[in-house]
């Protein structure tokens, strides 16, 4: 595993105590800022392998960090964090290049598996089928609404392919949306004409009566 | 006072004398009538029977003269002699018979000439026997013009008879004629009197039922002041001396019930105007009967102006209206899911919500009378429970990011400190290790019920088998009811049909709902899974022998934050079933509870089949 240290941004002494001492045992050298201020100090000073930020914090805020590193240091992998519910957040951050998001609250162990699981790969590694499977493993569990932060990741990464749009349609379908799940599934089609999930989903969705049973994921 | 059959019998009795009397009238007039040609026949015939046998007497006396003077002297003298004593006889009768004034000097007369000629014939036979020619002469001379005057004097007598014959028959005919004039007369006055006497009686006894019947129309006009003279016959004036009784009855009756229904009208009235929720009476053709300054004040206008028109016409909603047609035709309350039955109207000072009931006005005879709007503004409970969801958001968004903290640090604590502590102080930490996780679970339950409330909830419809829900479930709950020594048993039939559930969802209410009855159910206990059809739903229920709801608990107890209140074992968030009801509801079905407290409790939720 990497050498480079961790930095943890939060504006919450508790939690950067917290998440510093769970990360320990990863044994990985962990650093701490307490602002967006501090942290953008800090990544101009030394190089680090991961970074662990709050989206929410007084004055420069985690969003405005993200987007200024995404910028300057395309090779830092950024995890956020984010308020359990805050889903529109989760995506505009994971298109602006985070790899992935924690919800609050969350637990040491669930914190160390996701950046264990991170830190196994480069960079470039966490491309559009990783968030692909990602985004199918929390349809399974019935996460949809974090299947949906993955699944759009992954159009961000890979606009031409259909799978992620169809994930969309499937997710958006479930959570009542048929519009939003027609728009979804089209979009697969214009992408892969023959894309059979999505054309299945497609044709069940303009069936009358309105079936919501049955959706192809894949 | 005569009685009615009194006087029907008087009156007809006067009918019945005047009838005698035109009879025997008339009876005396034919006896008259009979008497007086029967004078005549008897009186006149016999005078002129015997004038007719004296005329025959005298002229065979004649001719036997003749026959003498012809030389028969025996034979004429033995005619003559024979016919003597007949017309004597006859003279006799006719003597006996006089009636008529003259007929006696008549009578004289015939017999002094028959006297005379008598004489002369026997003078005749004594010169008759020598003196042939002087005998004839002497016959010219005296015996004939005494036979022709006593003939003539018979004759004479006779026609005196015809005479008052014919005046006699004259006279019936006069009788006969008056007797017919009279009758008339008589008849005539009697059917005169005898119509006026009908038509007096018939008044005098159809005037008092007459009134009678007035004065009952009139009643059932709602004239309740009327009264009846008590006048005609007993019975009559007993009956409407009865009638105006009952008529004086009906009116205190009608003015008590008139008094109640106004002081019942003013109460009602009053409570109407006095509430501070809208009220609008509206009649069967949807016509404002009634509105309270609220319901005027809630649609802008003022309460006097609507009265008397259409609801429409005042109120323009189409929904109210419908709903409100659709009561009256109907003749009962519409029903309204939860949530359909508030109406919001927005003005320039933001939305103003009221919930609304329509309750349809029948009377025993099942005929709608109107229906009553009520309107109850919510506004101020709307913003309230906003305020409170908002409040609950925030508080559990704030409530986060202290809570990872210390989780994390008691996890971190059990990793790396547990080793160096007493068995005490790991305890309390295990403890503050499981609060932790209770206030987590808390925490986002709140936020997940906020998110469901707001319309958010994810459902992943498939067709399931209901056994599939319940063998997940069970799996769950399997652990903590073995370690209470409870038993869980499932009843369902192996033919219910596939449901259409999010089955996750459906197999968290279930295991929320067994969880709940493996709180509340002491060691030892009971609980059962049951499924069953029933129409186009299957219905699930859970039931225990546990503690059971209190009753002031029961109406409540899918609300938020109500909970048991047990001494020392750790509850639940308070959220579970409320969390279950917005869950069932989000799959179309319905959540209620049965209970008796001490016998234990049966939580049932339907779902729809999936067909």
């Amino acid at each position: 595993m990497s050498s480079r240290p961790i930095l943890i941004v939060d504006d919450e002494k508790n939690i950067r105590l917290a998440l510093s001492m769970s990360l320990e045992k990863l044994e990985i050298p962990v650093e701490t800022a307490a602002s967006g201020e501090e942290a953008l100090e800090k990544l101009g000073q030394g190089e680090y392998e991961l970074m662990l930020l709050d989206l929410r914090m007084p004055g420069l805020d985690g969003m405005e960090v993200l987007r200024r590193v995404s910028q300057q240091l395309p090779e830092l992998k950024v995890i956020i964090i984010t308020a359990y519910g805050s889903i529109d957040l989760a995506v505009e951050a994971m298109k602006l290049g985070a790899v992935d998001f924690l919800q609050k609250p969350f637990d040491a162990n669930q914190v160390r598996e996701m950046v264990r699981r991170i830190l196994e790969k480069p960079r470039e590694a966490h491309g559009y089928w990783d968030y692909l499977a990602l985004a199918k493993e929390r349809i399974n569990e019935g996460y949809f609404d974090v299947a949906g932060v993955y699944a759009q990741k992954a159009v961000f990464l890979n606009p031409g392919r259909p799978e992620a749009l169809n994930l969309l349609g499937g997710i958006a379908e479930s959570q009542g949306n048929r519009r939003e799940a027609e728009e979804y599934y089209r979009a697969a089609l214009t992408r892969y004409p023959h894309y059979t999930a999505a054309k299945l989903n497609l044709e069940r969705l303009a069936r009358s009566p309105y079936n919501r049973e049955g959706i192809v994921w894949d | 006072m005569r009685t009615f059959r009194q006087k029907i019998f008087i009156g007809y009795g006067a009918s019945l004398v005047l009838m005698v009397l035109i009879l025997a009238w008339a009876m005396f007039m034919i006896l008259r009538l009979g008497r007086a040609s029967e004078s005549i026949l008897r009186e006149n015939y016999r005078s002129i029977q015997a004038v007719e046998h004296m005329i025959d007497a005298v002229e065979r006396q004649d001719s036997a003269v003749l026959l003498y003077l012809l030389g028969y002297q025996e034979q004429g003298l033995k005619e003559f002699r024979e016919n003597e004593p007949a017309f004597l006889q006859w003279l006799g009768r006719a003597r006996d018979n006089i009636t008529i004034t003259g007929e006696k000097e008549i009578i004289d007369s015939i017999e002094q000439s028959y006297l005379k000629y008598l004489k002369e014939v026997a003078n005749l036979h004594l010169k008759g026997a020598s003196d042939q020619p002087g005998a004839v002469n002497l016959y010219h001379e005296s015996i004939l013009p005494l036979f022709r005057s006593t003939r003539d004097t018979c004759i004479k007598l006779r026609e005196i008879n015809h005479e008052t014959m014919y005046a006699a028959s004259n006279r019936a005919g006069r009788l006969s004629l008056q007797a017919v004039l009279s009758m008339a007369v008589i008849g005539s006055l009697a059917v005169i009197i005898g119509v006026i006497f009908s038509l007096f009686l018939s008044r005098l006894i159809s005037r008092p039922v007459t009134e009678l019947k007035e004065a009952a129309l009139q009643i059932a006009e709602g004239n309740y002041e009327v009264q009846v003279p008590a006048r005609g016959a007993a019975e009559l004036a007993l009956l409407a001396e009865q009638f105006n009784q009952m008529a004086e009855k009906l009116r205190k009756y009608h003015e008590m019930n008139i008094g109640k229904i106004i002081a019942e009208k003013l109460k009602s009235e009053a409570i109407i105007q006095s509430v501070d929720d809208g009220i609008i009476v509206v009649d069967d053709s949807l016509v404002i009967n009634s509105i309270n300054p609220k319901a005027a004040l809630i649609f802008g206008v003022h309460k006097d102006s609507l009265l008397g028109k259409h609801f429409f016409e005042a109120v323009r909603d189409e929904r109210l209206f419908h709903l409100l047609k659709q009561s009256v035709e109907s003749g009962s309350a519409p029903q309204l899911k939860e949530g359909e039955d508030i109406f919001t109207i927005t003005s320039e000072g933001g939305s103003q919500h009221y919930q609304f009931s329509i309750i349809p006005m029948q009377s025993q005879a099942q005929a709608i009378q109107g229906v009553v709007l009520h309107l109850r503004d919510i506004t101020r409970l709307r913003e309230l429970d906003r305020l409170k969801s908002e409040f609950v958001l925030t508080a559990s968004h704030e409530l986060r990011t202290p809570l990872t903290s210390v989780s994390m640090a008691v996890d971190l604590l059990l990793e790396s400190a547990a080793a160096k502590l007493t068995d005490k102080e790991r305890e309390l930490l295990a403890a503050c290790h499981e609060d932790v996780h209770r206030l987590r679970a808390l925490v986002n339950d709140l936020l997940d019920l906020s998110k469901i409330e707001a319309g958010k909830l994810e459902l992943a419809f498939e067709r399931v088998q209901p056994a599939f829900l319940f063998d997940q479930a069970l799996a769950v709950v399997k652990p903590q009811a073995e370690a209470k020594n409870l038993e869980l048993k499932l009843e369902a039939p192996p033919d219910l049909p596939l449901v259409k559930a999010d089955p996750n969802k459906i197999v968290w209410v279930i295991v929320n709902l067994l969880a709940n009855a493996v709180r509340h159910t002491p060691e030892g206990g009971h609980i059962r899974v049951k499924g069953e059809r029933v129409g186009g739903q299957v219905h699930i229920s859970v039931a225990d022998d546990g503690e059971g709801v209190p009753y002031d608990l029961q109406s409540r107890i899918f609300d938020k934050f109500v909970q048991l209140k047990r001494d020392g074992a750790a509850g639940g968030s308070g959220l579970g079933l409320a969390i279950c009801k917005e869950v069932v509801r989000a799959h179309r079905g319905t959540i209620w509870l049965d209970s008796t407290p001490g016998q234990g409790s049966t939580f049932t939720f339907t779902i729809p089949t999936a067909d």
